[in-house]
């Protein structure tokens, strides 16, 4: 059975206010992953009325899914259920979830002015990045991602320069000698990349030696390097590198990222931005 | 100056006071009849040093010497034995005492029978006070003196008695010129009496006027000591400041709206004298300056916590006064306290509550407050501010410094504001929580809301602000964009001679 000692009061007392038997709930579902409404009511000495009405207030407000007789995780939920959208899997496998891939896109598209000239290589992550473009502006887009080119065609106000080259279908994008070629000709104001991998000394990695090798040229041709990367990507490296994190250099990541790499990227003076998301305007 | 005696040594002493903080191998000698002078940044750890001269820490590693004999401090009084005479920054008289009281409590002369000789008392007391040239009356009660005259008097105690060393922390911070000089007179008796005097200091002109010696303190650290007939002010400011750390500050460039907050001729007490400024919408507004040239007053005026006695607040462009926070908070103004500990976190209180109190407001439905719609805020929030683990039922007062700035910090967040003013928001925390504290600011700036961040850390200033403000004296006296200032301007701005 579920210990109720493991729910440690510092002052004492038993959950007696519905505040406290959402605390509770919310641990039981911690450990156990789901709950049973008639074993609460046991727990909690309160009736199974009242479970209900706890676990339809907290289902209001996404903390649980009910079920018949109690209630899971959300994450449960969605695993079963074919619900792709709000799940994403890198190239390890992991589950990564979308919302968190959106606050990226949406903090990296804050660094980009109305009026800028930027270039953005192939991921996803920049495609969730181009999509938070559409707004600004007269913008001036450089990439070599097919389908961020395609995005783009019918806004009006923006001027698109799709890179020629060998087109990779695994990623659609193009990449090759024909594309580094093109990249001569062009020099940014921003360049937003994403890595797969970032390791103990800042290195940077991707998964192909195209990519690095075009991300390594395109570096020379900015002013402001904007890399992106999961969190899940830290401490890993990804095998092609391209160079490390400098002073100057820009990176976004989620807000799940460790406090370790934070320190270490506050002490090497480089800029995080961790995506945090968390005011929700002025009222 | 004939007697090179030294009075004190301190070998290789080291003391951690906390992950970010602390004293690393001071090496430093005072001679008798010489003012030696520590100057620093707010934070580098001048306070420190005097506290552990005067024994009220003890050292983790290091010697003490005093007159050539090593010595293991016990504690504060045996250090005041010594003659070792600590003045803290704020005064500390007894407010229902005389000021002759006051000023001879050590010393109380004694009558045949052990009794309180008065007449002796404020003899001795006039006497002292005509020589120093300060005009009070003995017998006022000292709760009755300003404080400028409660800093005087402070410092006069040091007179009285035999001190072989005399540590004095910032005794000029909020004194007027002629106040200042009576400062002076007092520590050129104290030299010539053949004491050695450590005096802390923020301000480079006094320092060239009545020191000796200067040590200029960095990180904890003495990065150098030199006789005052080798320096001069702008090599002084550049070795307190050092290499500067401002690429790491998560900002975005956002264009600036239109005049928010107008801020005009405001006067409060002695501390603010005429301050005047302008923040615009989703602009971030860097105020510094030294400790006492009246930030943190200036942050409570603009929260309604004190009531300016002259100047007027425009907010959108219409006239505000507030009497209280709470007009401030109905106005969309909230304040972000320093001290986290005494004004934030609630005691005995959950974290549930702990980050919706300032906005209840928003969970209030018919029969009370919408607990699930609490629970689930907090578990968002403390998600998304970097608290972990950050569960509902934990007790934030057993957090450390970091998680607690956050739990402030989201608490304010949640109460959807349009202007934040951010009082030292990552003194003393770890930089895995500043990274959290800067990128909360600037997403709330990108949507929006206006900060004036109120800091003395000068790299958090160039490196998170539009815009850079400098305080002295209860003056701006520089408002400069972020891009047309350095670290040295700043510091000599703050530190220089008021008009």
């Amino acid at each position: 059975m579920f210990d109720l000692e493991c729910i440690v009061y510092p002052y004492g007392g038993f959950p007696l206010f519905a505040l406290e038997r959402y605390r509770f709930i919310d641990k039981y579902l911690d450990e156990k992953k789901q709950v049973e409404v008639h074993a609460l009511s046991e727990l909690l000495d309160v009736s199974e009325v009242t479970i209900r009405r706890d676990l339809e207030k907290m289902e209001k407000n996404g903390l649980l899914v009910r079920t018949h007789g109690g209630a899971v995780r959300i994450e449960e939920e969605a695993g079963d259920s074919p619900e792709p959208d709000n799940q994403f899997t890198d190239r390890e496998g992991n589950a990564v979830h979308l919302e968190l891939i959106q606050e990226i896109a949406a903090t990296a598209a804050r660094l980009v002015m109305d009026g800028d000239t930027i270039m953005l290589f192939s991921g996803p992550l920049c495609r969730a990045l181009a999509r938070q473009l559409q707004d600004k502006q007269s913008l001036t887009i450089l990439t070599n991602d097919i389908d961020i080119a395609s995005g783009f065609s019918r806004s009006g106000n923006k001027r698109l320069v799709l890179l020629g080259g060998d087109l990779n279908p695994d990623e659609r994008a193009v990449f090759g000698t024909l594309t580094m070629d093109d990249l001569q000709r062009f020099h940014v104001d921003r360049l937003f990349t994403e890595v797969d991998g970032c390791g103990k000394n800042f290195e940077l990695s991707v998964h192909t030696q195209e990519k690095a090798m075009l991300v390594r040229e395109g570096r020379q041709r900015t002013e402001e390097f904007v890399i992106l990367c999961l969190a899940s990507g830290f401490e890993k490296s990804a095998f092609y590198s391209f160079g490390s994190a400098r002073s100057g250099d820009l990176l976004v990541t989620d807000r799940t990222v460790p406090d370790e790499i934070k320190q270490r990227f506050f002490d090497a003076n480089l800029r995080m931005y961790t995506a945090p998301d968390i005011f929700e305007g002025a009222v | 100056m004939t007697t090179e005696c030294r009075v004190f040594e301190l070998k290789n002493v080291s003391k951690r006071f906390n992950e970010s903080f602390a004293l690393d191998t001071i090496n430093l000698s005072l001679l008798s009849g010489e003012v030696h002078v520590i100057i620093g940044e707010n934070g580098s750890g001048k306070t420190a040093l005097l506290r552990l001269m005067a024994g009220l820490y003890a050292p983790d590693s290091g010697k003490f010497f005093y007159n050539g004999q090593e010595q293991q401090f016990q504690g504060f009084s045996q250090a005041r034995q010594l003659g070792i005479m600590y003045r803290p920054q704020e005064p500390q008289l007894f407010d229902n005492l005389s000021i002759a009281e006051n000023l001879f409590f050590d010393h109380l002369p004694r009558n045949k029978l052990s009794g309180l000789d008065t007449i002796r008392l404020y003899d001795k007391t006039k006497k002292l006070l005509t020589e120093l040239g300060i005009t009070l009356n003995p017998q006022a009660l000292a709760g009755t003196l300003g404080y400028a005259q409660r800093q005087l008097l402070e410092a006069a105690k040091a007179c009285i008695g035999n001190n072989a060393l005399v540590a004095l922390d910032e005794p000029t911070a909020s004194l007027a010129e002629p106040e200042r000089e009576i400062l002076f007179s007092i520590v050129r008796r104290l030299r010539e009496s053949g004491a050695s005097i450590v005096y802390v200091s923020h301000r480079l002109d006094e320092v060239l006027k009545i020191g000796d010696k200067v040590s200029v303190m960095r990180h904890g650290k003495i990065v150098d000591t030199m006789p005052i007939e080798n320096i001069d002010k702008s090599s002084l400011v550049h070795r307190m400041t050092g290499e500067l750390m401002t690429e790491r500050y998560p900002r975005f460039t956002v264009p600036k709206g239109n005049a928010l907050l107008e801020v005009q001729n405001l006067h409060s007490g002695h501390i603010l004298r005429g301050v005047t400024f302008t923040l615009k919408k989703q602009e971030i507004l860097g105020i510094t300056g030294l400790m006492g040239s009246g930030r943190t007053r200036l942050a409570q005026c603009l929260f309604g916590a004190v009531e300016p006695s002259r100047g007027t607040i425009l907010l959108d462009g219409k006239p505000v006064r507030f009497r209280s926070p709470q007009d401030a908070l109905n106005r969309g103004i909230a304040l972000v306290p320093e001290d986290r500990v005494e004004n934030c976190i609630l005691r005995s209180q959950d974290l549930v509550l702990n980050l919706t109190v300032a906005s209840l407001r928003r969970f209030k439905k018919t029969t009370g407050l919408d607990s699930a719609h609490m629970f689930s805020l907090v578990k968002d929030y403390s998600d998304r501010i970097g608290l972990r683990p950050g569960k509902p039922g934990d007790y934030p007062e057993f957090y450390s410094g970091g998680n607690q700035q956050k739990v402030s910090v989201a608490r304010w967040l949640a109460k959807r504001s349009r202007i934040y003013i951010f009082d030292e928001p990552t003194k003393g925390i770890d930089a895995s929580s500043k990274v959290d504290v800067y990128n909360a600011i600037s997403d709330m700036v990108s949507k929006g809301a206006s900060v004036i961040l109120v800091s003395s850390d000068m790299e958090e200033i160039l490196g998170m602000c539009d815009r850079v403000l400098v305080l002295t004296g209860g003056k701006i006296v520089c408002d400069l964009p972020r891009d047309k200032v350095t670290q040295e301007q700043i510091l000599e701005y703050a530190t220089g001679e008021e008009e």
